[in-house]
């Protein structure tokens, strides 16, 4: 029976890497709790469905994934989907030196919800391009785009990173 | 290049991702509100993999991301309900200022009354007459001091939260009235989005002094729960009475975790004087659970539970001489080929033993249990279900709440679920070799409802609601 034990040891278990996903998605501590417990409560009454699933942890993010987009489409109606998506607009700190982490999450700041949320489920994930395309109900050709032209923007945040860091010789900056 | 950008693009990922995890009372509070939206509708009864009866330890793969701090929101002590590691990250910053005592002769400002439990007077036996047990009451943890006397804390619907409830029984549970209880928020239940003061655990030394505490407020009674009085700069992450004394674990500041310098510290039942308990060094910071019996003591702290790809083990300080002196014991559930097993809950039977709850990080979540009858020496992993907590009658007579049956038994000729127990379990302790309680609903429900009670052991139980 898919009762409430078996719900609660799934939220117990699994709750910290929903809350992970949904924080990469929204890129807030709170929104991203909103996330996740809308996401199961609209799941649990028919949670028999979700511990039929080969990979019920599979179906709650996919479900978490698309409540996210929702949840920004009925917030903002412009944002589209683009096959090539179009630059985003974006701001880098270049006075300081930036750890991977501040790169990431500044990318992912810059971006629109459906692009944001292809990078987090390909390299959060690691889910392959047809199962993005699934998800976020597009061409696998666009989750490769999109996949591509964040990996530019990543390689370009990179390099205007390392052409503004001061050199060091002998410990002394110049 | 593509190789560094996608390297870089999954190390800042996941090293974002690694600052969240969730904590208890998240965890709680999104089961809570699920099961209050609505029960699930049938449909095919195929069990995921993770629920398997059988642990097939070695070969469990591994998926550190996928394991990392959801193993905090399991423990129970043997006096405790389904207390969780306290989350680091949904801690509340710090306690809020301390409010004056006041009188129990006059309505305490610092008090809210269960329901209509207001202006009750203390009774000849201690403590308040009691009033009506306030409508949808759900339990979450309960204390005893003799086999008849409890009393339950939990949280009911009201217009003006916080809603936290406490519950009386003088007949072993068969019947329950409201009494007053502190007016702070209870974390396993409420959300509190600013300083406001929460408690998640309440814990009577005798039928006049009581404890209600939680990881930012430390509330007492010394009128059976008339009255209430927050204690300043108190906060508690476990306390329990041993041999007159009551112990608390503290830290150098509330909310701390998960960088908790944990303590024990010791006072006179009722006494606002707290001194600090030796403990041998090198505990873990992220957070701590207390498990007592009459003379022995469990004092488990746990590694940070963040990030997953973090070592989660545990260190246990024990004492079996109510107190008086304790050794270290480095995590006691042995590691399984190259995997990691971690202490989730530990335990403390009436007859001293102590056992934990052991899980494999990994995907599927398995389980096993270990226990000693020394204090000292663990035996081998015992493979059982994927639980959220264990209570112990005997060192080799234990139950574990959760998993897909809910209830299960574990005694020297093996392991089964219980069928008339239980469906669902929040909280297990055995006050003694034969009395046990259990937090749960009937078979037509799944809330805690009510209590189960074993007079003999586990043999049998009896269902009682809260009324």
């Amino acid at each position: 029976m898919a009762g409430p034990a078996e719900f609660s040891v799934f939220v117990r278990v699994h709750s910290t890497a929903l809350l992970r996903s949904a924080y990469l998605l929204t890129g807030d501590r709170l929104e991203a709790e909103e996330l996740v417990q809308d996401t199961l409560v609209r799941l649990y009454p028919n949670w028999s469905r979700v511990v039929a699933a080969d990979v019920p942890l599979a179906y709650v993010r996919r479900s978490l994934t698309n409540n996210f987009l929702n949840a920004r489409r009925r917030r903002s109606a412009g944002d589209l989907l683009f096959a090539e998506p179009p630059e985003q607009p974006y701001e880098l700190d270049l006075g300081s030196r930036l750890s991977d982490r501040q790169l990431v999450r500044q990318l992912l700041d810059g971006l629109p919800a459906r692009q944001r949320a292809v990078l987090v489920l390909r390299f959060f994930e690691d889910l392959e391009d047809t199962e993005i395309a699934s998800i976020i109900g597009c061409r696998r050709g666009t989750v490769r785009s999109i996949i591509s032209r964040g990996l530019q923007q990543l390689r370009a945040d990179t390099e205007r990173q390392a052409a503004s860091r001061p050199r060091q010789t002998n410990g002394n900056l110049r | 290049m593509s190789d560094e950008l996608t390297r870089l693009m999954r190390d800042g990922m996941a090293a974002e991702a690694r600052g969240v995890s969730a904590g208890p009372e998240f965890t709680e509070r999104v089961i809570g509100r699920a099961l209050a939206a609505g029960g699930p509708a049938g449909g095919p009864d195929r069990r995921p993999p993770w629920q398997n009866w059988v642990l097939p330890v070695a070969a469990a793969a591994l998926v550190a991301l996928l394991v990392g701090s959801v193993l905090i929101g399991t423990k129970l002590v043997h006096s405790a309900g389904p207390a969780s590691k306290p989350n680091p990250t949904l801690s509340q910053p710090s306690s809020s200022p301390s409010r004056p005592s006041t009188s129990p002769s006059n309505p305490s400002p610092s008090s809210t009354p269960s329901s209509s439990a207001t202006g009750q007077s203390s009774s000849a036996v201690g403590g308040p007459a009691g009033g009506p047990v306030p409508p949808g009451f759900r339990g979450y943890d309960l204390t005893w001091v003799s086999n008849d006397l409890g009393w339950a804390l939990g949280s009911a619907p009201c217009g003006n939260p916080p809603c936290t409830s406490i519950l009386r029984t003088r007949d072993g549970g068969k019947s329950w009235v409201g009494i007053p209880a502190p007016r702070a928020f209870l974390t396993q239940a409420d959300t509190c989005t600013s300083d406001c003061d929460q408690i998640s655990h309440l814990r009577f030394a005798n039928s006049l002094v009581g404890y209600a505490y939680g990881p930012n407020a430390f509330y007492l009674t010394t009128d059976g729960g008339a009255s209430w009085h927050q204690q300043s700069g108190g906060y508690a992450y476990g306390l329990e009475v041993v041999a007159g004394s009551v112990f608390r674990v503290s830290a150098q500041a509330a909310g701390c975790a998960p960088g908790c310098d944990f303590r024990l510290q010791r006072s006179a039942i009722g006494g606002n004087s707290w001194q600090d308990v030796p403990l041998p060094a090198g505990g873990r910071n992220a957070a701590a659970e207390l498990a007592v019996s009459d003379r022995t003591m469990v004092l488990a702290t746990y590694g940070n539970p963040a990030g997953g790809a973090e070592d989660e083990t545990s260190v246990l300080f024990i004492s079996t001489d109510a107190g008086a002196n304790w050794h270290r014991v480095a995590e006691p559930c042995p590691r399984q080929l190259s995997n990691e097993v971690d202490t989730t809950g530990v335990t403390v039977a009436p007859d001293d033993s102590i056992s934990l709850l052991c899980v494999l990080r990994g995907p599927n979540w398995e389980a096993g249990t270990v226990t000693s009858t020394d204090g000292t020496h663990f035996e081998q992993l015992r493979p059982a279900p994927a639980s959220d907590g264990i209570g112990a009658v005997s060192a080799h007579h234990l139950y574990l709440l959760g998993g897909v049956n809910g209830f299960y038994e574990s005694t020297d000729s093996g392991q089964q679920a219980v069928p008339d127990g239980p469906p669902v379990g929040y909280y297990i302790g055995f006050e003694s070799t034969t009395v046990g309680r259990v937090i749960g609903s009937d078979h037509s429900g799944g809330g805690r409802e009510g209590t189960w009670t074993t007079t003999d052991a586990g043999k049998s139980w009896t269902y009682h609601p809260f009324r």
